[in-house]
């Protein structure tokens, strides 16, 4: 009896070792569980409940009824999806470079020009698009656009050129939205440029510049290959903020001219909320998780490349 | 002469970005039942429109809304992500890396595929048309990286002499580790207060009442009417600008510091 | 830090014990019953005029009355949202794309067993109630046709007449296109028409009115096929499409504005000839910022026949209310000679109970009291929200020269139809 009294006792304490071990272990996922319980709820479960809606009919009141594959057979014969892909493609293709070029040109210059007090006040006025929402910026930009005395059209005036039918033109229209876009979002990456310019080391530039290389070169073998990961950085946010646009769009064009300004984001709210047909709308929108991933998972093997900390 | 060009393209440039933010204000000062009053004389600025804000009651609900929404959203996201952050930095567990990995990708989800199940499930909750579902959904995964890369600077000895001390992991957390990011906290409440204020879409389908109405819902409404005082849409976005660019104007460097933190490698 | 903490959960705090939820909360002991109402924003600042209404029918009946305002934009998307999540109102206002969706939904009560027949008489809209089968909805807001207004001075400086054909309005806008300044450039237009709105709205101005004086119409009678590509819709569509390619009476920039822009940017300031719009808007936004401006107004043009737009904007009493007695007799309060009256007083309308005075825009009286038959709603039809939307964006092309204009009826017809078969 002792023994097995001796044993029970040992193991008692073996397992409350363990779970004093246990719970030690368990210390992180404490840390962990609130937001992952969060981003599971409102983030991966949305994307079961999307893939499960588009096999659907559901009109958000009543039941959804099974269907099969019908919503993506329909997807082939949707003209406005079709329209709303390429749009969203050029739309993406556009913004990117642009916003990317523009505000690496705008952070070297402001580096380069050191501290001042022009410097600082460009770099706050270009950050005042980035903080103020996209719905007041749209309002505000198409009575701006459609304006006849509007300063935009005076500055136009006197520069002689004519006014082009900024929303109105089928074929400018795009363009126009990826201009506001670039507009608003060039400040925040400058500033992701800027500190990734302040952390090379002056003296690889410096040592460079002894050895007589020209601006351009130091620029070109030096800094830019020294950004990388910052413009990687730019470049992936660029991307997935361009594919989500939606308030400047619906506010602004509603996708028109007819369907020249129609992205995905658009044609899965419209389905969604106005004709009430959800199940297609998630539909739609699984082709733009596809999408999103796809470029996601490009970045990250660009990134592996870098050999970078992040991940 | 070439300084002086460049002087001038950067003022350009500047002004160009601001602009809109002048003829909203500007606009905002005159009763105007056109939209497209373009006039640079002063002579008809009046307060009424902020003066009839104000007394409309539910200007001062939406605002309030927000305010509240903003704040909260601000400290759920601080304390859970920093807590994770710490965890991810500093703690070794199972499947750290992936853990981590699959929080990140979450950031390319777009909030159109989320919105409707988000929808559904808030309505299953019975939730909608609270403030529960306008809070909750707000910590993003932006929040975490950035606690994370922050928290990897911290010294590990000081971590390790405060355990040898006998403290408890938690009370690390709390009284080591997060005294010492301070720039990084406040940098992502900026963010996260920023954001929260300016969402649009989900407060949009999330609230039936006007009791709960965000600002910029509300804001947003005021423009669509058949006829309306374009002065007063003005005012009414002027104020929704302003809590955020006064932010901005007295924390620019802690805002730049945060960008900065976003985009740089470890 | 500690601070700042502090400082951050107080404010919470004190928004959170002072917000109206929770004060409603903490107020909610009264066990009345409630009548939640939802309309748009009819008119500037609506809720200061309803609430004297709505609290004569809570003493009467000791109920509490919600009125919510729920902005136009995103309406119809707002309402299928409250619906869903079960806090949508016990009653509503409705317009007529938004019914076909919930009448098959179930979510809107048919009213016949609630209606009298002194009803029949007292409500002077109500037979534009009777739709799909059923009797949904009793007018609140109608008599606000879309009109054409005409600048009289440039009409007088081209020795014109006031329009009464197509023909007519062609050859005054062709007579009114001018380069008045001499530049070279044009700046007078003869019909600053915008067909640059985001959504389809502005079909109510563009397309319903030319397509009934064509003698066309949208739905075929069974409301199972659509019959806006037949030739009558053609017709209409190819006016319109000349009105730029052939006549070039229409301003370069009439792509990116809507109506309502156009009015503002063009029409108001005296750039053009005609222009079309709610009748509301000459008091609305006309006289209060082009007060010297000096316009008249046409109620429709005659081809075939007369026609213009006109909504009958509808108050519905939903399924989902509890005390559905209650509710009726809140909108028959609501739609009462003596609240009419009131509502009218502040905001413009024609009258909508008999008995009542008129209390519009003078200008319109007589159009509106004599010429009743010539405006109208349009027929309720099922996925009215979703054919419109199309159709506008088909027009849209064909206005920016991408299809002709049997290619975009036949288009949108095609999408309709398939759309209907389901």
């Amino acid at each position: 009896m002792q023994n097995t009294e001796i044993l029970l006792i040992k193991e008692k304490s073996k397992k409350r070792f363990c779970i004093k071990r246990l719970v030690g272990k368990g210390k992180p996922y404490i840390f962990i569980g609130p937001l992952s319980l969060l981003l599971f709820t409102f983030y991966v479960i949305p994307i079961f409940l999307s893939i499960y809606f588009s096999f659907t009919d559901y009109n958000i009141i009543k039941k959804p009824e099974f269907i099969g594959v019908s919503n993506y057979s329909d997807l082939l014969l949707d003209k406005t999806f079709k329209a709303s892909l390429r749009n969203t493609f050029l739309f993406t293709l556009g913004v990117v470079p642009a916003q990317t070029i523009f505000s690496l040109v705008m952070a070297s210059w402001l580096v380069s020009r050191g501290k001042s007090r022009l410097t600082e006040f460009v770099k706050g006025a270009m950050f005042i698009p980035v903080i103020s929402s996209m719905v007041l910026v749209s309002i505000v930009w198409r009575i701006l656009l459609n304006g006849e005395g509007s300063p935009l059209n005076l500055i136009l005036n006197v520069l002689n050129i004519t006014q082009p039918n900024w929303l109105g033109d089928s074929s400018i229209v795009l363009f126009v939205l990826m201009g506001i876009t670039v507009w608003k979002n060039t400040g925040y990456f400058m500033i992701l440029y800027i500190a990734g310019l302040m952390e090379i080391p002056k003296n690889y530039t410096e040592a460079a510049k002894v050895d007589g290389a020209g601006r351009w070169n130091v620029f070109y073998y030096i800094t830019l290959p020294l950004l990388k990961p910052t413009t990687i950085m730019v470049v992936f946010l660029g991307m997935v903020w361009s594919l989500q646009t939606f308030d400047l769009i619906y506010t602004l064009t509603g996708g028109g001219p007819g369907n020249s300004s129609m992205t995905l984001v658009l044609h899965i709210y419209n389905n969604a909320f106005k004709n009430l047909n959800a199940g297609y709308a998630m539909t739609v929108a699984n082709i733009l998780l596809l999408f999103s991933s796809i470029a996601a998972i490009v970045q990250k093997s660009f990134l592996k490349k870098e050999k970078s900390e992040v991940y | 002469m070439k300084k002086q060009l460049g002087r001038l393209v950067l003022i350009l440039i500047a002004s160009f970005m601001i602009i809109p933010f002048l003829y909203m204000f500007m606009t905002s000062l005159r009763v105007t039942y056109t939209a497209y009053n373009f006039k640079f004389v002063l002579d008809d600025l009046t307060l009424k429109n902020y003066r009839e804000i104000f007394y409309n009651t539910s200007f001062i609900i939406y605002f309030l809304n927000s305010l509240f929404i903003s704040l909260s959203g601000v400290l759920l996201t601080v304390v859970f992500s920093s807590m994770a952050g710490y965890a991810f930095a500093k703690l070794e567990f199972r499947g750290r890396e992936k853990i981590f990995f699959f929080m990140l990708m979450t950031l390319i989800i777009p909030s159109q595929v989320t919105l409707l199940p988000l929808y559904v499930i808030m309505r299953h909750l019975g939730w909608l048309n609270t403030y529960m579902a306008l809070i909750l959904p707000l910590p993003t995964a932006v929040g975490v990286f950035i606690m994370r890369q922050s928290i990897l600077k911290v010294p590990r000895d000081l971590m390790d002499a405060a355990r040898i001390d006998g403290c408890s992991e938690f009370r690390i957390f709390m009284e080591v580790v997060l005294p010492l990011i301070k720039p990084a906290i406040i940098a992502l409440s900026i963010f996260t207060f920023i954001g929260a204020w300016n969402e649009f879409l989900w407060p949009l389908i999330a609230t039936t009442s006007n009791s709960m109405r965000t600002l910029t819902v509300g804001m947003a409404s005021m423009n669509a009417q058949y006829s309306v005082n374009y002065g007063l849409v003005m005012a009414g976005a002027t104020m929704t600008f302003l809590p955020s660019f006064i932010f901005y104007i007295l924390l620019q460097k802690q805002f730049e510091e945060g960008v900065a933190l976003s985009g740089l490698k470890g | 830090m500690k601070k700042i903490l502090a400082l951050i959960l107080s404010v919470i705090l004190l928004t959170a014990v002072t917000s109206t939820e929770t004060m409603a909360f903490w107020g909610k002991k009264e066990k009345k019953e409630k009548l939640v109402v939802w309309l748009p924003p009819i008119g500037e600042n609506d809720k200061v005029v309803w609430e004297p209404i709505m609290k004569e029918y809570e003493e009467a009946n000791n109920v509490e009355v919600e009125l919510e305002i729920i902005p136009w934009e995103n309406y119809s998307e707002k309402y299928a949202a409250g619906i869903a999540s079960g806090q949508g109102p016990d009653i509503g206002y409705m317009y007529a794309e938004m019914f076909p969706q919930f009448i098959e939904m179930g979510a809107v009560e048919d009213l016949t067993p609630y209606l009298t027949k002194e009803d029949y008489d007292k409500y002077i809209y109500i037979k534009h109630g009777e739709m799909m089968g059923g009797m949904y909805g009793l007018g609140i807001e109608a008599a606000n046709p879309a009109v054409i207004y005409y600048n009289k001075d440039i009409l007088a400086s081209i020795g014109e007449d006031v329009p009464v054909t197509w023909e007519d309005f062609i050859r005054c806008s062709v007579k009114a296109t001018q380069d008045i300044d001499k530049d070279g450039k044009k700046d007078q237009w003869g019909f600053s028409q915008g067909w640059g709105a985001p959504y389809f709205g502005d079909l109510n101005w563009n397309w319903y009115g030319f397509l009934w004086q064509a003698g066309g119409d949208i739905f075929n009678d069974d409301l199972k096929t659509v019959k806006f590509n037949d030739k009558a819709g053609v017709k209409t569509a190819e006016f319109l499409k000349d009105l730029k390619f052939k006549y070039d009476v229409l301003p370069p920039y009439y792509m990116a504005q809507t109506n309502k822009e156009m009015l503002q940017t063009t029409f108001g300031p005296g750039k053009s000839l005609f222009s079309i719009y709610l009748s509301s808007a000459a008091g609305e936004i006309l006289d209060k910022s082009f007060p010297d401006l000096n316009y008249g107004i046409i109620l429709s043009l005659e081809e075939e026949g007369k026609g213009t737009f006109a909504s009958v904007d509808q108050l519905v009493l939903m399924s989902g209310a509890k005390d559905k007695q209650l509710a009726f007799g809140l909108i028959e309060h609501m739609l009462s000679t003596e609240s009419m009256t009131k509502f009218h007083k502040h905001h413009p309308r024609a009258p909508i109970a008999k008995g009542e005075p008129y209390q519009g825009d003078p200008r319109l009286q007589k159009m509106i009291e004599t010429e009743e038959g010539v405006y109208r709603p349009l027929v309720v039809g099922p996925h009215g929200v979703e054919i419109y939307e199309y159709l506008w964006k088909q027009l849209q092309m064909m206005m920016a020269g991408e299809k002709t204009a049997k290619e975009s009826l036949d288009e949108a017809a095609e999408y309709s139809n398939r759309l209907l078969a389901k």
